[in-house]
Formats: C-alpha cells, structure tokens, sequence
C-alpha cells in the first residue's frame, strides 16, 4: 500500500442520523444483527478496493443503547445494561464511516445504500 | 483545572480509554464533589463529521460533554477549542478537564495553544493512543501523521495489545521508543477494564 499525504488528501467522511420507524416492533438482537452487516459490508468494500478505513462508528439512541465501533477488522459491541432484552419500533442511528483513498459522494452512495439493504423489514426513514 | 488532552489515530480507542480514565476520576471525588451542581470532571470531544458519536457514549455514561464538531482540530478548531476551555474554567472551574481530539490531529500544536491561552490551567498533560494492531500498516501508510502525534506526549498508550503475540508487542514498543524515548508508555487493552494503577499514576503524573 502507497503512503499517503494526510496534509493534502482527508479522508471520506460519511457521518448521518437518521431515525428509522419500524412497522411491527424489532427486537435489539435483529437491530445489531442488521448494523453489524452495515459495519461488515462497509468494511469489506474498503478492503476490496484497498481503501484504508479511519474508523466506522454506529451508536444507537433509545430507551437502551448499542455502539459498535471497528477499524475495518474486528467489530467492537458494547450496550448498555437492558439492551438484550429491548424491543423497539423506533431507533435513532448515529452513524459515521471515515475512509481514506475513496471520495464524500462515492462513500456516501455505498453507505446509503447498503444501510437500506440491511434494514429491509418494514423501515421507515424519518431523516 | 488540571487538563488531560488525549490524542491518537482514528480507531485506536480513545474514547473507550476516556470512559476508564473518567470513571477512575469520579470515583475519587469527594461526596461534596459528586453532589455539587458544578461538575468536576469535562470532557470536550471534538469530532470530525456532522454527527457526534463519541459524545453520546460518555454522555451515555452521565458525564458532563462538551461538543466541538466539524472539520479538523488541527487546522480549524484550535482557536475555539482554546475559547471553549476559558468559559469551562470561567462557568465551572472543575478539577479535571478531559480534551478527546480527532484522529487526525497533532496534539502537541494544540497543547502549545492551550499552555499558550489557557486560562487557570494547573497541569497540560498529552495522553497519546497507538493502535498496536494496526502499528505496522498505519506506521507504513501515514509515517509522518503517526509520528507527529507520538513525538511530544508525555504519556503513551498502547492499546489493543490483546490482538497481538508478546513479541509483536516488544517490537511495536521498540519502534514507539525509538520516535519518543521520554514519555510514560504503558501496554494495554482497553477492551477490558486496565489496571487503574495505570490511570493513578498518569494522574498522579498529570497533578
């Protein structure tokens, strides 16, 4: 892998909120199940196209909380206390994916569209 | 005011030590402390992105956050950084401020500014995180980056030695030693709870 020149070249950076209604209510397990595949498939794509990932974050805001943080290899998972036994049909995602050697558009393109494909059971999207 | 500034690249777990540190703190403040209006701990992130994420787990966690989000701290933020500390110190005066910087900064331009500017400041210390899994790769791809963000702090930490072999480790040390021969270095994995006789003596350090 070339060197970069972090002085003239920044990273991509996608980073989003969104809130998402759901039709029936989800339980927390399917909700990280889903941002764990968001986070794998972001991480994936990087690697395919020898991107070098800064990090990529997801943060869950509601009566309980998931975070999930990786750098591209494995997935860090913390939540809080009642997390496991949560149901929801309403979450609030914090999300940031930061990405070396791809472009804003490109990242937020992919972002976007596999965030959709994870979450394809009756969602939502209230931005 | 005793100020912590952490720094270090993106991933290398700067907020998951943060959480430590903070709750090290707080369980040694006083009764008085913990039930006075004004906090005795602050922390300000800075993040780069329209979206805080790290501020939301410390808040999480019923710490006191302040926010400092958009662009770069390095190139952009310095000046409202400095201004943001000055009304902590004028609205709260607490006994710990905790400073999380982007992945992407050179904490010791922005300590210089903070020792330059900073009012009522009784101790600067810079607290710099390596990622020790990702040493090898980052060291290669953004040289000048890394070592700019080791070269001055007074304390390192190695973090996520889990995902290494002991030797990888002592060659990783190695590398660090040579680029900042002076400052505290501590190996750790922040993924489980560290020795908080790590954080008492960066502390006792810092007073």
């Amino acid at each position: 892998m070339s060197e970069w020149s972090t002085k003239h070249s920044g990273p991509a950076i996608f980073s989003e909120t969104q809130t998402l209604g759901f039709l029936e209510k989800v339980t927390s397990e399917k909700i990280q199940q889903s941002l764990i595949l968001w986070v794998k498939e972001i991480s994936d794509w990087s690697k395919d196209k020898a991107y070098l990932v800064g990090h990529i974050k997801v943060f869950v805001e509601g009566l309980e909380n998931l975070w999930l943080s990786s750098t591209g290899r494995s997935i860090n998972i913390k939540h809080s206390q009642g997390w496991s036994e949560w149901t929801a049909d309403m979450v609030t995602l914090n999300v940031t994916a930061i990405v070396f050697g791809t472009s804003k558009k490109v990242l937020e393109e992919v972002a976007q569209e596999r965030l959709k494909a994870c979450f394809n059971f009756g969602t939502e999207l209230y931005k | 005011m005793n100020v912590l500034l952490f720094g270090g690249f993106l991933g290398s777990g700067k907020t998951s030590i943060i959480l430590q540190v903070a709750r090290y703190l707080v369980k040694g403040f006083s009764k008085q402390q913990l039930e006075s209006d004004k906090p005795s701990l602050v922390i300000i992130e800075n993040e780069v992105g329209e979206t805080g994420i790290d501020d939301k787990i410390l808040k999480a966690e019923g710490l006191n956050v302040r926010e400092l989000i958009a662009g770069c701290i390095c190139c952009t933020l310095n000046a409202e950084l400095t201004v943001c500390l000055n009304e902590i110190q004028e609205e709260l005066s607490p006994q710990w401020v905790i400073i999380e910087t982007t992945g992407m900064a050179f904490p010791h331009t922005i300590a210089e500014t903070i020792a330059k500017y900073g009012k009522g400041i009784d101790s600067l210390k810079t607290i710099v995180v390596a990622d020790a899994e990702r040493w090898d790769e980052l060291s290669t791809i953004m040289p000048d980056l890394i070592e700019e963000q080791i070269v001055k702090a007074n304390i390192i930490l190695l973090n996520k030695i889990d995902c290494l072999e002991p030797e990888q480790v002592c060659g990783v040390k190695e590398s660090i030693r040579r680029i900042n021969p002076s400052a505290l270095f501590y190996a750790i994995s922040a993924h489980d709870e560290v020795n908080p006789q790590i954080w008492r003596t960066a502390v006792t350090y810092c007073e």
